[in-house]
């Protein structure tokens, strides 16, 4: 338990953030809107979001077309999944440091975590 | 430009990795490969017509069984890569497509088994592959196809 305790990455402090990149880390891509259902939020907030996890270089955004229509996908690049990783171990190392055990509950609110 | 540091409380750590947690699963619900539907037809007819004896034990007859307990696999591939979630194979647990072909070649066998078993020692020539293939493809769903919740 020795060595530099991993930190939280601040571009991914936001529940929001987060969840999209909980939420991309388990595909190769995903279509905007099933991202946006998934996450829960609008067209117009995930579009914001996904800019500002682009704009770092967390997120590949690519347009295309399914048949006649155009569709955007977003996907996680390399950065972004391992900005992922290094964040949740910090989350679980903050946990860990409380004496709490970790495991899975049913419940998926979480609170926004405090930024200085 | 988002240089700050950030701190967060044991409480909100943990509520943060069950968001993280809730976004795995809803993933993996929803790259659920197909609905329920197809798998209880298909079951269906296969009983249905190892009951009503009406395909007779003919290499015809073999290959629609097999044609069955393949297709229900593939089909469930293919639905699963169009879909608007392309998932991460590690994301559905190791050895997914091993589990795959592995499902595939055991429908093969076992359904061929159970055609010798039955032509040999019974006088039900395709009630039993009916009930063998029906039970594969059961377990198939189970196993590789994550039996639908809900």
């Amino acid at each position: 338990m020795t060595g530099p305790a991993p930190q939280p990455d601040p571009h991914l402090a936001t529940t929001t953030r987060l969840s999209i990149v909980a939420f991309l880390a388990g595909a190769e891509e995903a279509e905007f809107g099933a991202v946006r259902d998934a996450v829960g939020l609008t067209d117009s907030h995930l579009s914001k979001q996904a800019a500002a996890l682009e704009a770092v270089g967390y997120v590949q955004v690519r347009k295309g077309y399914a048949g006649r229509r155009p569709r955007t996908w977003l996907a996680l690049t390399p950065a972004g999944r391992a900005a992922f990783t290094a964040h949740v171990a910090a989350l679980n190392a903050i946990v860990a440091a409380a004496g709490e055990r970790l495991g899975p509950t049913p419940s998926g609110t979480s609170a926004p975590p405090g930024t200085r | 430009m988002e240089s700050r540091s950030v701190e967060y409380t044991p409480e909100q750590a943990r509520a943060a990795l069950d968001d993280v947690a809730l976004r795995r699963r809803q993933l993996t619900g929803a790259v659920r490969p197909l609905p329920f539907w197809p798998l209880a037809v298909t079951v269906g007819w296969l009983l249905a017509t190892g009951l009503l004896r009406e395909l007779p034990t003919t290499p015809v007859s073999r290959a629609a069984y097999l044609v069955v307990c393949v297709l229900y696999p593939v089909g469930m591939f293919v639905a699963n890569h169009f879909r608007p979630i392309r998932p991460r194979l590690a994301a559905l647990g190791a050895g997914w497509w091993v589990r795959l072909v592995v499902g595939l070649a055991l429908g093969v066998v076992v359904t061929l088994y159970a055609f010798d078993l039955a032509e040999e020692h019974t006088s039900m020539p395709n009630l039993i592959p009916s009930v063998v293939a029906s039970a594969y493809l059961v377990l198939f769903a189970l196993v590789a196809n994550r039996w639908p919740r809900r």
